[in-house]
């Protein structure tokens, strides 16, 4: 599977390097505004990483030939979810260091705890983007399903960020912590935990459904 | 052992089928696949492959179930596909390190040979190489994993006539040794011609032969004769024929014809468009 990894990679190597740039001015956007929507963005921009690995692969025919070398379905698919996490996770650690030096030359200081707060929320929206379209993609190709990403993207951005500014409401955050009475019960290391064994799970389920499409289909 | 074994292969599409496909090609050997366009060469190939899923049939390769293991199996089998599926913006040194993770066998030392005895720019993007060039790359890829089968879809279109001679002789190499094989799919029966031991003629979804070269021009041969001579000659000797108003050239089994009578040598390219006729009337 490596050697996937490094063709995406080398693939989309010169197209990454404008998309991080990006990265960094939505994310630097978002500090500056105190937005949330704009780091979400980001996430979701570089969860797109494998679906554009996935449309050059169908550009160049590589699919039917990575599909002779000694590959299994399962590799390729995989791959592509790796490459997405990969490129999530690139994003999530400029975040923290673009978030940490903003810190330190606005207010001069850092503040962990806030920083850590928002990690595993834009991990999950990515968890969601990739589990909810690369089976998709998979079976209808990039072109086909474009519609649907191109759907799914503003499904997932409109509802996180209205989530997001209900949850800011004051009033409203502890109507639903005392209606769900997490307050004393749980802290927020369980929800978070909770919340990656759910993206765990849906990120695992997507990886089958996938792998068993690709199986099937005629390369 | 047989580098492959197909048993009654099918595979339907809404316009085509490839109907109860059967071959074998020994090991050590080179079988050349000729067909039309269209006619389900490629399918063919990428059943073998298993990248489309057969509706019936069996395929062995290399003593090996393509439906098992095959993951491994691949690992011997090098691949060059007309289109030949590199990804457009890689270099000749980073396929090399592609190539390197991805079969057990790499040698780089022997791909960087091919890649100067086919003149590759190193530096140039994959996209940016003519046709001919990137038939070229396909090649060297295929052939620097120390691979036991040759699988190629194709893989001499688009070269002009020196080069694909220098590499029609790589090809010959290559199956010097005994548990070398090599199928080679192609409209060009010249190089077939030139190269193979076996040759599999595919019309229509349909395998029409499959048989030695060697003993198709011994079996076949050609007779020019008149109207009244073809109506002496039989249904059963006759396996083709194209008629004018003065007569007709017929491609006749040799041993059919009676004594006596002039039958001259049919090439290849005759055998199958004669046969092409006798089967489309």
């Amino acid at each position: 599977m490596k050697g996937l990894l490094l063709k995406d990679f080398y693939m989309i190597w010169k197209q990454a390097k404008i998309m991080l740039l990006l990265v960094i001015i939505y994310i630097l956007i978002g500090v500056f505004n105190d937005s949330l929507f704009w780091t979400m963005f980001s996430v979701i921009f570089m969860s797109m990483l494998p679906i554009t690995a996935l449309a050059l692969d169908e550009r160049s025919g590589w699919n039917r030939y990575a599909g002779m070398l000694p590959y299994s379905s399962k590799d390729i698919v995989m791959s592509k979810y790796l490459f997405g996490l990969i490129g999530v996770g690139i994003v999530i650690v400029v975040y923290v260091i673009l978030t940490v030096l903003t810190g330190i030359a606005l207010h001069r200081e850092i503040q962990p705890a806030a920083i850590l707060e928002m990690i595993i929320p834009l991990f999950s929206v990515s968890c969601i983007f990739m589990g909810t379209n690369l089976p998709i993609m998979f079976k209808t190709g990039v072109e086909k399903g474009r519609m649907w990403y191109t759907l799914s993207l503003i499904v997932i951005m409109g509802s996180s960020s209205a989530v997001i500014s209900i949850l800011n409401e004051e009033s409203v955050k502890k109507e639903i912590i005392g209606f769900l009475q997490i307050g004393r019960l749980t802290d927020a290391m369980l929800q978070n935990a909770v919340l990656l064994v759910v993206c765990g799970v849906l990120l695992l389920g997507s990886m089958n459904l996938a792998v068993k499409i690709y199986e099937k289909k005629d390369l | 052992m047989n580098a492959l074994e197909i048993t009654n292969l099918t595979k339907e599409y809404k316009d085509f089928k490839l109907d109860n496909v059967s071959l074998t090609l020994p090991s050590g050997c080179i079988m050349g696949l000729i067909g039309e366009n269209g006619a389900g060469k490629s399918t063919m190939i990428k059943l073998i492959m298993d990248v489309v899923k057969r509706d019936a049939g069996e395929v062995i390769v290399l003593g090996k179930n393509n439906r098992s293991d095959f993951k491994e199996i691949k690992d011997h089998i090098g691949i060059v596909l007309d289109e030949t599926g590199f990804p457009e913006t890689v270099t000749v040194k980073q396929l090399n390190t592609i190539m390197k993770i991805t079969y057990k066998n790499w040698d780089e030392q022997v791909f960087f040979q091919y890649i100067e005895r086919f003149a590759l720019p190193q530096q140039t993007l994959f996209r940016d190489y003519s046709k001919g060039m990137k038939m070229k790359l396909a090649i060297a890829a295929a052939m620097s994993h120390h691979a036991k089968l040759l699988i190629l879809d194709e893989a001499t279109s688009g070269l002009d006539p020196i080069v694909r001679d220098e590499i029609l002789d790589i090809f010959l190499e290559f199956t010097r040794e005994d548990d070398h094989s090599i199928l080679i799919s192609s409209h060009i029966v010249s190089d077939l011609e030139k190269l193979c031991d076996y040759i599999a003629f595919l019309h229509k979804g349909k395998i029409i032969f499959c048989e030695e070269k060697d003993r198709l021009i011994d079996k076949y041969g050609i007779m020019h004769c008149r109207k009244m001579e073809l109506q002496e000659l039989g249904e059963n000797v006759v396996k083709g024929k194209r008629e004018s108003n003065y007569g007709a050239d017929v491609l006749v089994e040799r041993n059919k014809v009676p004594k006596g009578k002039n039958v001259e040598n049919a090439s290849i390219e005759d055998i199958i468009l004669f046969m092409v006729k006798g089967t489309d009337k």
